[in-house]
């Protein structure tokens, strides 16, 4: 019944590879998990890497409207935190709802483990790029003591987070704005850590990007990364296969994102800077119950009856959920974290 | 938008050599009482930059703030220095208004207490 209820709106099969069309239009964005919303056209990916030719203006456009209309649907059925959870390997399937926010927590608190600052964060100053609705900033503040400034894109997101933050306790440690993490508004090396859970894939200048994750760390200071990226390539590969390359290209059309980059790109990149104990890891094994989470809950009642309200991108957005499980068994796609210290 | 924010944002507008501290227009600034935390305030008060603090206080309309910065050990046990100081950092919140950038003059709005810092095109 559902299949049948989903398939009427589904103009054509997952399987079907039309090619993207060929003029350059504003470009896609990715919705939450379950859904996106967006008025915006098509883009046509380029063959390159990170840097693709797409307007930054037009894209941080329509990611700040997605987030804007979709945020709250999002919260509704997870909660505050935008980000895969952490679970065992060997974790049951059927796992709680609660179960699941444990795990967004633990994904947390892993990432500072990994990076090796988990005590140290009172009264440190964190940024926080990319912060939805400021799951991360208020987690680090109430549990770790830090001070938080979060950055979006989306001035409703920034306004959600800051009402949620309005609690005794937290009102003085954590504040929200809008802005671009291109271009962040702070002075060189302000932040003690410099924190992304999640927010890489949207950037269309990765370069850019982590120039500014350096730029605005304190001498010493720690820059932590969580985010997807695409398998590395092997060395005498030029580029990803072309099955890959469909698929990501599936994905992207569907969430929106700009070109995908590898863990060792980014690594490559943060070598680049004076930055020392750069770590990575590929977290892949550890959020395989994730996408069949988000998947069940779209098809809860009320999943369903949000992407039916929400419109046919988001459904489309839902749909394409089970690509991101196909290339995560593939391993085209990593969930990868990557740390380093700033140099003193 | 407190005052602790403003002492930590600055204009990146390319070009521009040194963005901080915004310039502040207010027009609508509200109070909102937040619980004082002396330990937070002791932390706190060596990474603000005092004269663009104090600055901007003033404007807010509130001027009890002394011009130069105090000795952190007044921080130990002036209750009455840290009541202002907690008052004028957090308390003091521009609702509507804008951040305006000290070499170009251009402004970064702010909407509901919140600042927008995203740059045009241009200023990339």
């Amino acid at each position: 019944m559902t299949a049948l209820l989903l398939r009427t709106f589904l103009p054509s099969p997952l399987t079907c590879r039309t090619p993207p069309p060929p003029t350059p239009t504003p470009p896609l964005i990715r919705g939450p998990r379950f859904g996106e919303l967006t008025t915006s056209a098509r883009v046509r990916l380029t063959r390159t890497n990170a840097t693709a030719p797409t307007k930054p203006r037009t894209l941080q456009e329509g990611i700040a409207e997605l987030y804007d209309e979709s945020s709250g649907i999002w919260e509704e059925i997870w909660g505050d935190h935008m980000h895969h959870g952490f679970y065992d390997p060997d974790s049951s399937v059927s796992l709680s709802a609660s179960d699941h926010r444990a795990a967004q927590i633990r994904m947390i608190d892993q990432a500072l483990s990994f990076a090796g600052i988990s005590e140290d964060l009172a009264n440190k100053r964190v940024v926080d790029v990319g912060c939805g609705i400021g799951g991360s900033s208020r987690y680090l503040a109430t549990k770790y003591g830090a001070q938080c400034e979060g950055i979006t894109l989306s001035p409703v997101q920034a306004e959600r987070a800051n009402a949620l933050a309005a609690s005794p306790g937290l009102a003085d440690k954590v504040s929200f704005q809008v802005a671009d993490a291109l271009d962040q508004p702070f002075p060189d090396g302000q932040f003690d850590l410099v924190w992304s859970m999640e927010s890489g894939e949207h950037m269309p200048d990765k370069a850019k990007f982590v120039n500014e994750l350096v730029r605005v760390a304190a001498p010493g200071g720690t820059i932590i990364v969580v985010t997807w990226c695409h398998r590395d390539l092997a060395p005498s590969e030029e580029s990803l296969q072309p099955w890959e390359k469909n698929l990501l290209s599936r994905i992207c059309d569907a969430y929106y994102l700009p070109e995908w980059c590898s863990t060792a790109d980014y690594v490559k990149l943060l070598k680049s800077h004076s930055v020392q104990e750069v770590k990575r890891a590929d977290w892949s094994q550890y959020v395989a119950p994730f996408w069949p989470a988000v998947i069940r809950s779209a098809l809860t009642w009320k999943g369903l009856t949000s992407l039916l309200r929400s419109g046919l991108k988001t459904i489309k957005g839902a749909l394409v959920m089970p690509l991101m499980i196909e290339g995560f068994q593939k391993g085209v796609i990593k969930l990868a974290i990557i740390t380093c210290r700033k140099l003193d | 938008m407190r005052l602790l924010t403003h002492n930590m944002l600055s204009s990146n507008i390319k070009g521009v050599t040194n963005g901080f501290p915004l310039r502040i227009e207010a027009e609508k600034v509200v109070e909102k009482q937040v619980e004082i935390n002396h330990d937070f305030l002791r932390n706190i008060f060596p990474k603000i930059e005092w004269k663009a603090f104090v600055d901007a206080s003033r404007i807010l309309g509130y001027a009890e703030l002394p011009e130069e910065a105090p000795e952190p050990s007044v921080l130990e046990s002036d209750h009455e220095f840290l009541g202002k100081f907690h008052h004028a950092l957090l308390e003091l919140h521009i609702e509507e208004g804008a951040l305006v950038c000290p070499e170009t003059g251009r402004k970064f709005p702010i909407n509901k207490g919140i600042p927008n810092m995203l740059l045009h095109e241009d200023e990339v």
